[in-house]
C-alpha cells in the first residue's frame, strides 16, 4: 500500500473496494500505520479505535451485492459525537474514560453508509474554541506547520484528513468549526443548512450542524447525502433537496450573481494580504467562468447575541464540575448562569430579526464570496491558551474567524474552498455562502472551482 | 338563496358564486356587516369591525370581476383576522387595553397572503390579551361569547374567530394556535380548525415560533385546506420552515385516505376533573366510525403532557412574553395572567429556560416515536364543555393547572410541532358542540385533510346552526 492510496478520495476508495482492487482491511491497516507514525506529531486523533476498525473492516471484506456508497471506506469521527463502544471525551477532562452505549444519529448513518470508523478526532472542550486545545489533552497541530493550530473545533478532523490519516472526516460547525479548520488545513469544508443533518438524540441546535471535511467536493456531497434528512422528533428540518447533492457535482451552475467582499465584518480588523488576494483572484476566476460579480456585503452580525446564546446553552448543559473545565468555558458558564430567561429569549428574537434583515441580501445574490478567515493560523500556546489573558486571546482568535459564525446564525449553507497558499506555504481559503437550504448551488459552484484550480494533490510537510 | 343561507355558505362556494357573478363581493360584505351589527353586541366575536375598509375592498373586488381579470381563489370572499396579527390601516389591539387605538402601517405576512388570495377582511376577532389563554376575555373589552350558549366562552385564543364562523358572521376565519388556540375554540363553537405543522406558515415579520403557528378555522374541510394553501410557505428570512407538501392541501380534500392505522385515547394525563362523558363518547363513536370506514383502529395512549411538561412550558411561554415586555404596554395595565406570566419570565434563570427547552424537545422525540407505526392519533379536543364567561377572570398563572385541565389534549402537539385538527363531530345533551382531535405525523397535514374530509362526508356538520345566528 502506498501513500498515494492514503490520499485517494473516499468515493474512489469505495470504487476500489467494490472492484476488489483493495480490501477494507487494506485501507484500515494503511491508515492505522500512518496514524501510528504521524499522530504523535499532530495529535489529530484523541482516540484510535484500532480493534473496532479492524473488526469492522474484516466484516466488510468480501461483501458483494448491493453495497452502500462508502462500503469499507475509513472515516474519522469528531470527539463531540457519541460513538457506541468507542471512548468519547468531548474534550473534557472528567470524561476521559467515558464510553457511550449508543451512537449519535449521524454516526449511525455514517456506519449505514458503509464507513469504517478509525477513531475520534481532537476537539476543544465541548467545541467552544476556534482552535483545538484543551487543558487536559494535547493540542492538535497543523500538518502544514506543526507549530500552528489546525483551527477548531473540528481541528483534529482537519489535521487527520490533511495529513492522510483518513480520506474524509466527520465534523460539526456551530460558528465556523468545519470551515475554519478546513481553511487552515487546505481542505474543502461544507457547513450544511440549519436542519439538514439531525442532531438526534440531542435537541436540534439552532447554530450547530454536523458535516464533513473532505479532500474533494464529490466526497463531501456524497457524504452529506448519506447523513442528510430528519430523524423522528427533530423540531425542524431543512426542506429536502431536489436530487442528491452528488448529482450537483459537475452540473452546470448557470450564471450566478455573486457578491464579493474582502472587508472584515468588524470594519477595522485588517485582513491578511494573501486572504484578501484569494477573494480577488477567485472573483476574477468566477467572472471568467461567466458569473456576474458585484462587490457588496450584507449587514454584519452583532456578535454579542452569539455570546449570550452560547452562555445560556452552556449554563443549561449537564456538564462536569466547573473547576475541571477549560478556563474559557468556566467564564462562559459564569456569564450564562447570570443570564435570565428573558435575556435568552430576547437574544433568540434578536437573532431571528437579524436573519430577516440579512435574508433580502440573498434575494439579490445567489452567493456571497469572502475570505474564510482573516489570516493564517495562530501559533499554538503563545496566544491561544494564555492563562490570565485567555479571554483576550479568545477575542483575538474570534477576530480571525469573524467571517464564519454569521452563517450559523442565519442557518445558510456555507463552504470553505481551498484557494492556494500564502508566502509561508500555508493554505488560504475563500468562503462561499448560499441562500437558505441551497447547498445544491454551492456544490455546483465548488465543483466548478475545483475543476478550474484543483487542490486535492497538495500535500503538507507532515504527511 | 336567502341571506341567512348565503351567510352559512362555505367560502369556496361563495368564491364560485362571485366568479360566476351570481353574488357580488359587495353583497357578501353587506350581508355580513348587517349580521355583525345585529349579533356582535351579544357575542363580541369581533373586537373591531372594519366596515369601511371591507366595503372599499369589496368594491374593488367587484370591479375586478367586472373587468374579467384573472381572479385569485377566494376573490371577493369575506374573512375575519384574529386580533393578534397586525392589519395595515385596521386597529390591532392584541387584546390589550392600552392599544385600543393602535393602527399598524403594515400587514403581517400572513395577512398580506390572505389578501393576495382575494379575501376581503371584515374585521378583527377577539382574543385574550396577547393570546396565551383558552378563553377570549381581554380586560377592557367585552368578552367573547359562544353562539351555542352566550353564557359560555367561545374558547381561546382564537375564540372570536370560531364564534364568528359559527354564528354566520363570516364564512371562514384566520386564527393561530400555540397550545390549542385554534382547536379548542373550534371544538367549543362547532367548526373545523387546522393547527398546521411547525413552520408551515411564516410568522414574518416576527421571529418564527416553536409552538405557535397561524392557521385556518372554517365551516368545511375544503375551505380550511384551501385557506391553508393560501397561507403556507416560507417568507424570506424565516429561520426554519416546513417541507412543502406534494400537492395543494385542497387537492387532499375528498381524496381517498387509504387504509390508515389510527390509535385513540381519552386520558388527559394531568390531575384534573375526569374527561367529560361527551368528550369521551365522541372518541368512541369516531373510533367505531373509522373502523367501519376500513381503517385499523386501536386504543393506545401516547406519551402524555403531564404536570412536569406543563411547568416547563410555562417557563418557555413566560420567557417569550417577558422578552416582548419592552415593546408592550406597562405591566400594570395588563391583566393578572399576563402580568404574572411576564414576571415569571423576568426572574427565571436562562439556564432553567434552556433546560426547559432541552427537556421538552427530548420528550418530543418520545412523543413523535409514538407515530412510528401510527398514522393518526384520535383523542378528545377538549376535556370539558366551554366554561362560563367570567370563570377565569382575574386569574394569575398560579391557576394554570385549572386552565390546562379544560384543554389537556392539545398542547403536546404544539411542542412536537405536529399538525392537528379539531372536527365538530357531535353535540352533547345540552346542545353544545363536541370536538374530536386528529393528530398527524410531522409535516403531514395531507393525511389529516384526507381523513377529515372522509369524516365530514360520513358525519356532515355544516348545516348545524347555533341559537345565536
Amino acid at each position: 500500500m502506498t501513500d498515494d492510496l492514503a490520499y485517494t478520495g473516499a468515493l474512489e476508495q469505495a470504487a476500489l473496494v467494490r472492484a476488489g482492487d483493495v480490501s477494507p482491511l487494506d485501507l484500515v491497516d494503511l491508515y492505522l500505520d500512518r496514524i501510528e507514525a504521524l499522530n504523535p506529531k499532530l495529535d489529530a486523533y484523541l482516540t484510535v479505535a484500532a480493534d473496532h476498525a479492524r473488526e469492522q473492516a474484516r466484516a466488510k471484506t468480501g461483501a458483494t451485492g448491493d453495497l452502500p456508497p462508502f462500503h469499507g471506506v475509513p472515516i474519522s469521527i469528531k470527539d463531540l459525537n457519541s460513538t457506541a463502544g468507542i471512548r468519547t471525551t468531548s474534550g473534557t477532562a472528567a470524561w476521559h474514560d467515558r464510553v457511550p452505549d449508543l451512537d449519535d444519529e449521524v454516526v449511525k448513518r455514517i456506519k449505514a453508509a458503509g464507513f469504517v470508523i478509525l477513531g475520534k478526532t481532537n476537539t476543544p472542550e465541548f467545541g467552544s474554541r476556534a482552535t483545538t486545545e484543551s487543558p487536559h489533552y494535547p493540542p492538535a497541530r497543523n500538518p502544514w506547520d506543526t507549530s500552528r493550530t489546525p483551527g477548531g473545533s473540528s481541528g483534529g478532523a482537519a489535521a487527520a484528513c490533511a495529513a492522510g490519516l483518513c480520506p474524509i472526516a466527520q465534523g460539526s460547525d456551530g460558528g465556523g468549526s468545519i470551515r475554519i479548520p478546513s481553511a487552515w488545513c487546505g481542505l474543502f469544508g461544507m457547513k450544511p443548512s440549519r436542519g439538514r443533518v439531525s442532531s438526534a438524540p440531542g435537541i436540534q441546535s439552532f447554530y450547530a450542524t454536523n458535516g464533513f471535511l473532505a479532500r474533494t467536493v464529490a466526497d463531501s456531497a456524497a457524504a452529506l447525502d448519506a447523513v442528510a434528512g430528519p430523524a423522528p422528533g427533530d423540531a425542524w428540518w431543512a426542506p429536502p433537496p431536489a436530487r442528491p447533492f452528488l448529482a450537483e457535482v459537475g452540473a452546470d451552475p448557470g450564471r450566478l450573481r455573486i457578491a464579493f467582499t474582502a472587508a472584515h465584518p468588524d470594519g477595522t480588523t485588517e485582513v491578511a494580504e494573501a486572504w484578501r488576494a484569494a477573494v480577488t483572484e477567485t472573483a476574477t476566476l468566477l467572472d471568467s467562468l461567466g458569473h456576474e460579480l458585484v462587490e457588496d456585503a450584507p449587514e454584519p452580525l452583532v456578535l454579542v447575541n452569539a455570546a449570550a446564546a452560547a452562555a445560556g446553552f452552556m449554563a443549561a448543559a449537564d456538564w462536569p464540575a466547573r473547576e475541571t473545565l477549560d478556563p474559557v468555558n468556566q467564564t462562559v458558564l459564569a456569564i450564562g448562569e447570570a443570564a435570565t430567561a428573558k435575556e435568552m429569549a430576547q437574544s433568540m428574537i434578536d437573532i431571528q430579526l437579524w436573519i430577516r434583515r440579512v435574508a433580502p441580501f440573498f434575494e439579490r445574490y445567489d452567493v456571497l464570496l469572502s475570505p474564510t478567515l482573516a489570516g493564517p493560523p495562530p501559533r499554538i500556546g503563545d496566544r491561544i491558551m494564555g492563562t490570565e489573558d485567555s479571554l483576550d486571546a479568545l477575542m483575538e482568535v474570534t477576530r480571525l474567524v469573524a467571517f464564519t459564525p454569521t452563517w450559523n446564525q442565519s442557518g445558510q449553507p456555507a463552504m470553505a474552498v481551498p484557494s492556494g497558499f500564502d508566502a509561508d506555504g500555508l493554505p488560504v481559503s475563500v468562503q462561499c455562502v448560499g441562500r437558505a437550504a441551497a447547498e445544491a448551488t454551492l456544490f455546483r459552484l465548488a465543483a466548478q472551482l475545483e475543476a478550474a484550480r484543483p487542490w486535492a494533490s497538495a500535500r503538507p510537510p507532515v504527511a | 338563496m336567502n341571506g341567512t343561507s348565503l351567510a352559512f355558505t362555505p367560502a369556496l362556494e361563495q368564491a364560485e358564486l362571485v366568479r360566476t357573478r351570481q353574488v357580488s363581493p359587495v353583497e357578501l360584505v353587506d350581508l355580513y356587516l348587517a349580521r355583525i351589527e345585529e349579533l356582535n353586541p351579544e357575542l363580541n366575536a369581533y373586537i373591531t369591525v372594519a366596515a369601511e375598509f371591507a366595503r372599499g375592498a369589496a368594491l374593488a373586488a367587484e370591479r375586478a370581476v367586472g373587468a374579467g381579470d384573472e381572479l385569485p381563489p377566494f376573490h371577493g370572499v369575506p374573512i375575519s383576522i384574529k386580533d393578534l396579527n397586525d392589519t395595515a390601516g385596521i386597529v390591532s389591539t392584541h387584546g390589550t387595553a392600552a392599544w385600543r387605538d393602535r393602527v399598524p402601517e403594515r400587514d403581517d405576512e400572513v395577512v398580506a397572503r390572505i389578501k393576495r388570495a382575494g379575501f376581503v377582511i371584515l374585521g378583527k376577532t377577539v382574543v385574550p390579551e396577547f393570546g396565551p389563554l383558552n378563553v377570549s376575555e381581554p380586560p377592557g373589552y367585552p368578552p367573547g361569547r359562544n353562539p351555542w350558549d352566550p353564557a359560555r366562552s367561545c374558547g381561546g385564543s382564537s375564540g372570536g374567530a370560531a364564534a364568528a364562523i359559527a354564528a354566520g358572521l363570516c364564512p371562514i376565519s384566520h386564527g393561530s394556535d400555540g397550545g390549542g388556540s385554534i382547536r379548542n375554540p373550534a371544538a367549543w363553537c362547532g367548526v373545523f380548525g387546522i393547527k398546521p405543522s411547525r413552520g408551515r406558515v411564516s410568522a414574518a415579520p416576527a421571529p418564527q415560533q416553536l409552538f405557535a403557528i397561524n392557521g385556518p378555522l372554517a365551516r368545511t374541510v375544503a375551505d380550511a385546506a384551501a385557506l391553508l394553501d393560501a397561507m403556507a410557505g416560507p417568507a424570506t428570512g424565516d429561520a426554519w420552515w416546513a417541507p412543502p407538501p406534494a400537492r395543494p392541501f385542497l387537492a387532499e380534500a375528498g381524496a381517498d385516505p387509504g387504509r390508515l392505522r389510527i390509535a385513540f385515547h381519552q386520558h388527559p394525563g394531568v390531575e384534573c376533573d375526569a374527561t367529560a362523558p361527551a368528550c369521551r363518547q365522541v372518541v368512541d363513536d369516531t373510533a367505531a366510525l373509522l373502523e367501519a370506514l376500513g381503517h385499523t383502529v386501536f386504543e393506545r395512549e401516547p406519551p402524555v403532557f403531564g404536570p412536569d411538561l406543563l411547568a416547563l412550558t410555562a417557563i418557555v411561554f413566560a420567557a417569550s412574553h417577558a422578552s416582548l415586555a419592552g415593546v408592550r404596554p406597562p405591566l400594570e395595565t395588563q391583566d393578572p395572567w399576563m402580568k404574572t406570566l411576564t414576571e415569571l419570565g423576568q426572574t427565571v434563570a436562562a439556564a432553567d429556560y434552556i433546560g426547559a427547552l432541552d427537556t421538552i424537545q427530548g420528550r418530543c422525540r418520545e412523543a413523535v416515536a409514538f407515530f412510528d407505526d401510527v398514522d393518526v392519533l384520535l383523542c378528545p379536543t377538549v376535556a370539558e364543555p366551554p366554561p362560563l364567561v367570567g370563570a377565569m377572570r382575574d386569574a394569575g398563572i398560579e391557576q394554570m393547572p385549572r386552565f390546562f385541565a379544560m384543554t389537556p389534549f392539545t398542547a403536546l402537539w404544539n411542542t412536537t410541532g405536529q399538525p392537528a385538527v379539531s372536527l365538530p363531530l357531535a353535540m352533547d345533551d345540552d346542545g353544545l358542540p363536541v370536538g374530536a382531535q386528529l393528530v398527524g405525523r410531522p409535516a403531514d397535514e395531507a393525511t389529516l385533510v384526507r381523513l377529515s374530509s372522509q369524516l365530514e362526508q360520513a358525519r356532515p356538520w355544516r348545516d348545524r346552526r347555533p341559537p345565536v345566528s
